[in-house]
């Protein structure tokens, strides 16, 4: 009789932990294969999913999760076992320290980390710089050089070529071009800006749909500054050991995609003709000669499946946050002076930007040997815990400290030890200032998890990443309207949940006055 | 029995209570009465540990009151304060049965207890199922009185407990109030700044003054012979104002 209480609030706990903790059985497939978040990069990873698959292996694709150094990383650490790179970006970018001359250096190097490296794909998508058509001939120019006469120029580049070695500040500097109006941008948003005449110059991929659809003008480099990027694969080698038909399937598409090929599966995604699935497909059936099953998924399955994704994340990362953030709060009342160390943590994890976060967490979790990417991963899971602390760490704190000082001495003085005290008396009467926070920190977390797309995490977030991409408003809004549904359900439940279990004595608060 | 020796308490420098002694024997009703701010709540703190002396200690019957026997010390005294400290959360029979649920006590015997306090306090028994907001200030008192006495302690402490109501309810609950302590013979210690108070319930009186008893005995005695120009003042502001 005596601890009932105090069994109840650890067995909820307890309950809560468990429910949160367990992992959904994770489908662990026998071959992951990675892309970087660009239309051609998940075409060529579905061609390379299909040709696996269609040999009888049960392959995965994590899409578009990232940049290069996210997805290289994953691929060093065994996470995936196989992506599409170029050559000049592990030139350039990956081995830029080790300073690799020639192929064969390349290869070597990246022998040395238990990766191997297939012979071109059939293509080159070199990094240029475009201007509209019309643009390029009000100021003729033709090449790179001519730029240096046009200082005032409007540059919109993407970040990621911001910051490569072998990118724009290099090529200013090769160049000595002279534009200081540079702003960073992301690719897919860069188009519209172009041509909507708000900025002059972009960067581009050279198989580009966008450059022949929207009739855009490649600057010729005409003192050769951009490396080559020959398509390749770049595979574990462990992984080709254990699979030797994920080997043969890359074999399969070495020289086997021509640049103008390229170009046209990029072009009919990107016009929303075909999926990246489809185009895949539509292009082992023509030029391999492979028939795979075409994947039609219908959007009510889509939206479904990442629903579900989403609400694991959500599962995952609010309920631990809820038992974490609720003994952290009756922490911080307890002990004042770490409590305000404490408090100022959780608020300090909720001001880092969260696309900064989950890139900080990476490399720690996969150090760890957790799963840091995909499906299940861990990195998403510990960044939404991470945010949802602070609302329910402070709630708790401030509702016990509400509760007015004649009430706990009264129950003090009936003889209540810390723990009954705590379980039976300040808990129960701080519930629905706690229930706010964990309100708060639900919707929130639902909206957060979006963000786990971006590191292959899934959820809701995934059409929204790839609607952007694509500029496909109806699948940003599949994304989108799901989870704004989905944090007023939660909301709801919690409210639901405060009307079930809040005593009638508290339900108005204002009016007690003790 | 309870027992101060050379009993003090400073807050930070401050001093409240400078050296306080006092025997109240079995089964006596003491008032310590004086203005706000003489120190008496902080005696009747120390009393209930929630305050620790700064020297001195507290004895009630056989125990020395210390971290170690506060415990035992507690399950022997019943505390009321003004307003109650009644749990909002818990209804009107939940509050008063609190312990006895904690004790182990069997539904029989804690629903016996009720009925024999609801009787004894007066409270009304279609308000148990009720929470403290849900009731009035007059009843809360009661109930607050009901889970004081519930596990029969020996010693009872009362902080202002009509101080918050107003004067019809008052003089109801103080004729009760004093029936509860002829029937449950505990020893009552009261703290109220009210001489109406003083004079209905207190087999000895003390007057406060900065944390010294200035004048100790029957109510008769301080009425009629004030010991000292504050003990006359006191008395006199509440007379007149009457």
């Amino acid at each position: 009789m005596k601890h009932t209480a105090v069994l109840k609030w650890a067995g909820l706990a307890l309950t809560l932990l468990i429910v949160g903790l367990v992992p959904l059985p994770r489908h662990s497939a026998q071959v992951r294969i990675g892309s970087k978040k660009f239309t051609e990069s998940v075409i060529l990873g579905e061609m390379l999913r299909l040709i696996t698959t269609n040999a009888g292996l049960d392959s995965v694709h994590y899409r578009e999760f990232g940049g290069t150094r996210i997805v290289f990383n994953a691929l060093e650490s065994g996470e995936i076992d196989a992506y599409p790179e170029y050559t000049g970006t592990i030139q350039q970018e990956i081995l830029a320290r080790e300073n690799v001359s020639d192929d064969d250096a390349m290869k070597h190097e990246l022998q040395s980390r238990g990766i191997g490296i297939s012979k071109s794909m059939g293509f080159s998508n070199t990094y240029a710089l475009a201007l509209t058509k019309k643009r390029a001939n009000d100021l003729g120019i033709t090449t790179i050089s001519d730029l240096k006469r046009l200082p005032e120029l409007r540059l919109a580049l993407t970040h990621e070529f911001l910051e490569r070695k072998d990118g724009w500040p290099a090529l200013a500097r090769h160049y000595d071009l002279p534009q200081r109006n540079v702003v960073g941008v992301d690719h897919d948003l860069a188009y519209p800006q172009l041509l909507a005449g708000e900025i002059d110059v972009i960067d581009v991929y050279t198989t580009d749909a966008m450059i022949y659809r929207s009739d855009l003008v490649v600057l010729e480099d005409d003192s050769k500054f951009f490396p080559r990027y020959d398509a390749v694969w770049l595979y574990g080698l462990k992984a080709a050991e254990r699979h030797p038909e994920l080997l043969a399937a890359v074999r399969k598409m070495e020289g086997a995609v021509s640049e103008t090929t390229m170009r046209e599966l990029n072009n009919i995604v990107e016009s929303h003709q075909r999926s990246e699935s489809q185009a895949a497909a539509d292009f082992l059936r023509i030029k391999l000669g492979i028939d795979v099953e075409e994947q039609k998924v219908s959007w009510v399955r889509m939206i479904l499946n990442h629903l579900g994704e989403h609400l694991d994340l959500v599962r995952r990362s609010l309920l631990p946050a809820i038992v974490i953030g609720v003994a952290l709060g009756v922490f911080c009342q307890r002990y004042r002076r770490s409590g305000q160390v404490v408090l100022a943590v959780t608020g300090l994890l909720q001001t880092i930007p969260s696309l900064a976060l989950l890139v900080l967490l990476l490399p720690v979790i996969a150090m760890l040997g957790l799963p840091s990417i995909g499906e299940g991963s861990i990195t998403a899971v510990v960044a939404l815990f991470a945010y949802c602390l602070l609302p329910i760490v402070r709630n708790t704190f401030t509702g016990l400290e509400g509760i007015p000082r004649g009430i706990v001495e009264s129950a003090t003085v009936l003889g209540l030890s810390r723990s009954s005290k705590l379980a039976e008396v300040e808990l129960p009467i701080a519930l629905p200032t706690m229930l706010a926070g964990i309100r708060t920190a639900a919707v929130q977390n639902v909206g957060f998890a979006t963000l786990g797309a971006i590191i292959g995490a899934g959820g809701l977030g995934q059409p929204i990443l790839r609607g952007i991409r694509l500029n496909d408003v109806p699948l940003i809004l599949a994304g989108a309207v799901p989870a704004a549904l989905l944090a007023l359900l939660l909301q709801f439940v919690i409210d639901g949940l405060e009307y079930a279990v809040v005593p009638r004595g508290l339900k108005n608060a204002r009016s007690v006055r003790e | 029995m309870l027992e101060f020796r050379g009993v003090s308490k400073a807050f930070g420098g401050r001093t409240v209570v400078p050296t306080f002694d006092l025997t109240i024997a079995t089964g006596e009703v003491t008032v310590l009465l004086g203005p706000s701010g003489c120190g008496k709540t902080t005696i009747l703190r120390m009393v209930a540990g929630l305050e620790t002396p700064t020297q001195g200690e507290i004895v009630v019957d056989d125990l020395v009151l210390t971290e170690q026997t506060l415990p035992d010390v507690r399950r022997r005294l019943g505390y009321v304060i003004q307003e109650g400290g009644l749990l909002p959360h818990l209804n009107a029979a939940r509050n008063v049965t609190l312990m006895a649920r904690h004790e182990g006590w069997s539904r029989e015997r804690r629903e016996s207890r009720l009925s024999e306090l609801v009787e004894m306090t007066r409270f009304p028994v279609e308000a148990l199922d009720r929470y403290p907001i849900e009731i009035s200030g007059g009843q809360r008192q009661r109930l607050s009185l009901m889970r004081a006495l519930f596990l029969s302690p020996q010693l009872l402490l009362l902080d202002e407990p009509l101080g918050a109501l107003d004067p019809m309810i008052r003089a109801g609950l103080q004729r009760d109030l004093k029936e509860v302590f002829r029937r449950t013979r505990a020893t009552v210690l009261l703290v109220t700044h009210d001489l109406i108070e003083a004079s209905w319930f207190a087999d000895q009186v003390c007057v406060l003054e900065d944390g010294n008893i200035v004048q100790r005995g029957a109510f008769a005695d301080i009425l009629e012979r004030p010991a000292t120009n504050f003990v006359r003042e006191f008395v006199n502001s509440q007379v007149v104002a009457k």
